[in-house]
């Protein structure tokens, strides 16, 4: 391997990767001294990187953010402005051309039938009408766009409530769009319509919003972790997970640390097994360690024997800050049973964030040992050794396991 | 009590405005520091920043739960600043190099343990620290924002930017590599 392909594993190096390539880059850094400086200004550089501080947003970020939001439902208004003062003139001119009508030709036209396009039909007495100023309302009749929007009206008056319950909606098919929109955007409040900015063809039929299921019975789970204040590199420290439900149940609760953060009071990913009952929060202990600096996550999942009680919630704990001074002093909380000496490797890699690399040569021993009152990884490291008649040998902060 | 993130989503894609607002108020501290860093300059992540969230608030109904909602939400956040950043190429060249100093942010969590010649010296290395990102070629300082200031780990980051996981890892290790560079001459003296 030469020094450009060396460098290309920088990033599996620095996390503790074990694979093959990973292992014959250690091996070309162990003899090239200017890779062994590449690493370390890559390794501080990295450091570097996950100590910028969190800015403070400036203080109109937010309001700014909160104000965006509140214009996007009002922009209906315009368009119900165009629209009103239209639906006033075609009101206009039909009342105008109605009193032509009466006037001019109303003797013809007494008594005529008028068929309306929606096959219905009205007997008028038209001069009669006139007289009595009911003109507009006589015309009323079906397939009439003032009808159609009489009916709009209608129903845009129980849609709110079947928007609550989850429904599909439309509207009758001979209801003309535009007028239904309109009134629409004044039946609505405006917190109804997340997302929706203008009106077109689409919006004809009310769209189905994707509602979560309803809270399962007997009740839903709510966690409430509170982070640790104190948040150095390589120091073990406790947040606490409040586990508080409204049902009762048998709950598994696991943890994962992801990436730099590992949780060493979980025993394989579970931080605790038993009863979680109603109006009793459960109050846990989970006890951290940072083995990168930055920003560091971590996900919380309570399985229950209801299905639907499965709860997630996910936690980003900014501003670890620091860096292992010596991988070896990590302590380690792990207990083998009959474990075999790679698997046991790969957990203590694990559980303390050091490098470990299992050479060809030790004999694959099972381990018994109890280290749950806690020790150092390095320490850990040399009992694994000694039980398969190895050695260990530390290279840049790489733990080497050989015969 | 404070209300779970999945209730929140639920009732905000019922309607409910001010669930909508507790996410914002969750997430906006550590989206716009993502913007701050790949952009910049703080004007540029408070705009990035707004504009995210209104595009989140206007296809809330979209998400569906197939990636977590910070995922979905970054998605989000990325495209806008990789589209101003592309705005910026085309208006001004220039401005593509971060902008801002330090000097007026405020640390949420200054530290406190150092002495005054410390946190002097480690105000200069987050000088040119922040320096050398807006060096970097746009989406190699994506990612290496989202992995190493965000924490995201690199399936999501590949979901997000809608890259292959080879491609993630690849670009990650290669701006690290170009930050190193840009920063040999801030090592050099104390090696």
């Amino acid at each position: 391997m030469d020094c450009l392909n060396c460098q290309e594993h920088f990033a599996e190096m620095l996390e503790g990767a074990t694979g093959e390539a990973t292992v014959a880059a250690h091996s070309h850094l162990a003899g090239c001294e200017d890779c062994r400086r590449a690493f370390a200004a890559y390794q501080r550089t990295v450091a570097a990187v996950r100590d910028l501080p969190l800015v403070a947003p400036p203080a109109f970020v937010l309001p700014g953010i909160y104000s965006a939001l509140n214009l996007l439902t009002p922009r209906r208004r315009p368009f119900v402005a165009l629209w009103q003062p239209l639906t006033a003139g075609l009101s206009l001119a039909a009342c105008l051309a109605l009193v032509v009508w009466a006037v001019v030709l109303g003797p013809q036209a007494q008594f005529a039938p008028v068929a309306g396009p929606g096959g219905g039909t009205a007997r008028l007495g038209a001069n009669s009408a006139a007289s009595r100023g009911e003109a507009g309302a006589s015309l009323s009749r079906p397939g009439s766009p003032r009808s159609a929007r009489l009916r709009a009206e209608a129903n845009t008056r129980r849609l709110p409530a079947a928007r609550r319950a989850g429904a599909r909606l439309a509207l009758a098919p001979t209801v003309p769009q535009l007028p239904a929109m309109g009134n629409w955007a004044g039946a609505f409040e405006p917190e109804v319509f997340p997302g929706a900015r203008t009106f077109g063809a689409a919006d004809a039929v009310v769209p189905a919003t994707p509602v979560a299921p309803a809270p399962p019975t007997p009740g839903p789970i709510q966690l409430t972790f509170t982070p640790p204040a104190e948040r150095s590199v390589g120091v073990p420290v406790v947040g606490e997970l409040v586990i508080d439900s409204q049902g009762t149940y048998d709950a598994t609760v696991r943890v994962m640390g992801q990436r730099g953060l590992r949780v060493p009071n979980a025993r394989e990913g579970v931080l605790y097994s038993g009863p979680v009952q109603k109006g009793k929060p459960l109050r846990l202990p989970v006890k951290l360690l940072a083995v990168q600096s930055g920003t560091q996550r971590l996900r919380l999942v309570v399985e229950a024997n209801l299905a639907e009680a499965r709860t997630e919630l996910e936690v980003i704990v900014p501003g670890f800050t620091g860096e292992l001074t010596n991988a070896g002093s990590v302590v380690v909380t792990l207990r083998f049973v009959e474990t075999p000496l790679r698997q046991a490797a790969r957990e203590l890699a694990a559980a303390s964030g050091a490098r470990v690399v299992v050479h060809e040569g030790v004999p694959e021993v099972h381990i018994t040992q109890d280290y749950s009152a806690g020790v150092p990884v390095a320490a850990a490291l040399r009992v694994l050794a000694e039980a398969a008649d190895s050695r260990v040998e530390e290279r840049d902060g790489v733990f080497h396991l050989l015969k | 009590m404070r209300v779970s993130q999945e209730t929140l989503i639920a009732r905000a894609q019922a309607g409910d405005r001010r669930s909508f607002d507790q996410l914002v108020a969750d997430a906006y501290t550590l989206v716009f520091n993502t913007a701050y860093r790949v952009l910049g300059d703080q004007d540029l992540a408070a705009d990035a920043t707004q504009t995210a969230f209104v595009r989140a608030y206007r296809s809330l109904t979209s998400f569906g739960g197939r990636s977590s909602f910070t995922t979905w939400l970054y998605r989000i956040v990325t495209n806008v600043c990789l589209d101003m950043v592309r705005a910026q190429r085309r208006q001004a060249p220039a401005l593509t190099a971060l902008t801002d100093t330090p000097d007026d942010r405020t640390p949420d969590q200054p530290d406190e343990r150092l002495g005054p010649e410390d946190r002097l010296l480690q105000s200069e290395l987050q000088t040119a620290v922040h320096g050398a990102l807006g060096r970097l070629r746009p989406e190699h300082r994506m990612v290496l924002v989202l992995y190493d200031l965000a924490g995201f780990p690199y399936e999501e980051i590949a979901a997000m930017l809608d890259l292959p996981l080879g491609t993630v890892k690849s670009r990650l290790n290669r701006a690290r590599n170009s930050l190193r560079e840009e920063m040999a001459a801030y090592w050099e003296p104390t090696e």
